[in-house]
């Protein structure tokens, strides 16, 4: 049976698994289990910490198969997952951490306590000042992908624009944010 | 070493915006330069900064909970992905967690007063919250952080007053397609 499944494509696997068939996610998880580890191991450089962000990844990928919806693009919609595991240990990491109970009890803001709470509030007061200092083009662009979660298609759907040069666009405009956010610093020090 | 990458790649990368051959191109130059990888490292938290400031900007009362209720999903999900891959390490994942099964369980409905009735196994209650992107006769499709979900709402209730571009928060129930069955959709006003 299994090597059955072993031959259909990532799309018939993924339709499958959809289907809640656990044995056709076993199989994607088997052909790609390698790829995602050496994904994981350029992300983050360090073994250990590829090995957790791969389990996680799985973990994630096992509980959202139902929103995939191009099946042949398995792996790249895994790199996501993984990319995006990445970015939120960041965020855990920079912040004091919480238990699990206290998650569950406090909700986020109480969990982080007064220190997570503050550096979160200093960090987003950086933020909101950088932001004032960009154009209204560049605001637009950034809200565009991050408070409304479009994609580049979208985005140059609405300028009227191409994908590419949304791009570009965007680059620039987080690269005027991150040097408003040292200006900033500069003026505190 | 290959030359390195481009601050913009790097940025296409973040926002999973990359084609796939230039993605794995990026990925085999991160294995041997820490100052790419730093420089994507920091691309990742810049996002996250800027999506951490515009969701503050528009409140959302839900998103805590909303992360309380899937948080032990996930634990359940990376327990089952465990046994696919025989991972050693994943009881480090699971150990304070229980996952009660086969237990009735009943959800409350909310504003809009449906009863989602007892259940044999205990449904999996989520929260999200987005913006509505399109609107059928029944559902809505929401787009929020993690893509694109479909929201049913129960017989004899209208979609007409959530019209494309409002901002929501739902709660209800997660279908086994991932689609969800509102119990209550509160609008937000910016």
């Amino acid at each position: 049976m299994v090597q059955d499944l072993a031959n259909l494509s990532d799309r018939e696997l993924v339709s499958r698994a959809q289907r809640e068939d656990a044995s056709a996610f076993g199989v994607l998880a088997e052909r790609y289990q390698l790829q995602l580890l050496r994904l994981c191991t350029a992300l983050t450089s360090d073994p250990e910490a590829a090995q957790e962000l791969a389990q996680t990844t799985w973990a994630r990928a096992f509980e959202a198969i139902g929103h995939l919806r191009e099946g042949e693009r398995f792996f790249g919609w895994l790199r996501q997952i993984a990319v995006n595991q990445l970015r939120d240990g960041f965020k855990r990491r920079r912040l004091p951490q919480v238990s699990f109970d206290e998650a569950l009890h406090d909700g986020p803001d109480e969990a982080l306590g007064p220190e997570g709470s503050l550096l979160r509030q200093e960090r987003q007061a950086e933020i909101s000042q950088a932001l004032g200092m960009l154009s209204e083009h560049d605001r637009r662009m950034l809200a565009l992908r991050y408070a409304q979660d479009c994609s580049y298609r979208e985005i140059a759907l609405e300028m009227g624009t191409t994908e590419g040069t949304v791009a570009t666009w965007l680059y620039r405009a987080k690269e005027r944010l991150r040097k408003a956010l040292e200006q900033g610093k500069g003026r505190q020090v | 070493m290959a030359r390195h990458v481009t601050g913009l790649e790097i940025s296409r990368y973040a926002d999973g915006e990359l084609a796939p051959e230039l993605a794995e191109r990026l990925e085999a130059h991160l294995t041997a330069c820490a100052s790419c990888r730093a420089q994507l490292h920091s691309a990742l938290l810049l996002g996250e900064d800027l999506r951490t400031h515009f969701a503050a900007a528009a409140p959302d009362v839900s998103l805590g909970r909303a992360r309380s209720i899937q948080r032990p999903v996930r634990y359940a999900a990376a327990a089952a992905a465990a046994v696919f891959l025989g991972i050693a390490t994943f009881p480090r994942l699971t150990s304070d967690v229980q996952v009660p099964v086969g237990q009735p369980a009943s959800v409350t409905a909310f504003a809009i007063g449906v009863q989602v009735g007892t259940m044999h196994k205990l449904p999996t209650l989520i929260t999200v919250h987005g913006y509505v992107v399109e609107r059928g006769k029944r559902g809505l499709t929401v787009r929020n952080g993690g893509g694109r979900t479909r929201v049913d709402l129960p017989a004899g209730f209208s979609t007409a007053q959530y019209p494309v571009g409002s901002a929501v928060v739902v709660h209800g129930v997660r279908q086994a397609d991932g689609s969800i069955v509102a119990a209550s959709i509160q609008t937000i006003q910016p």
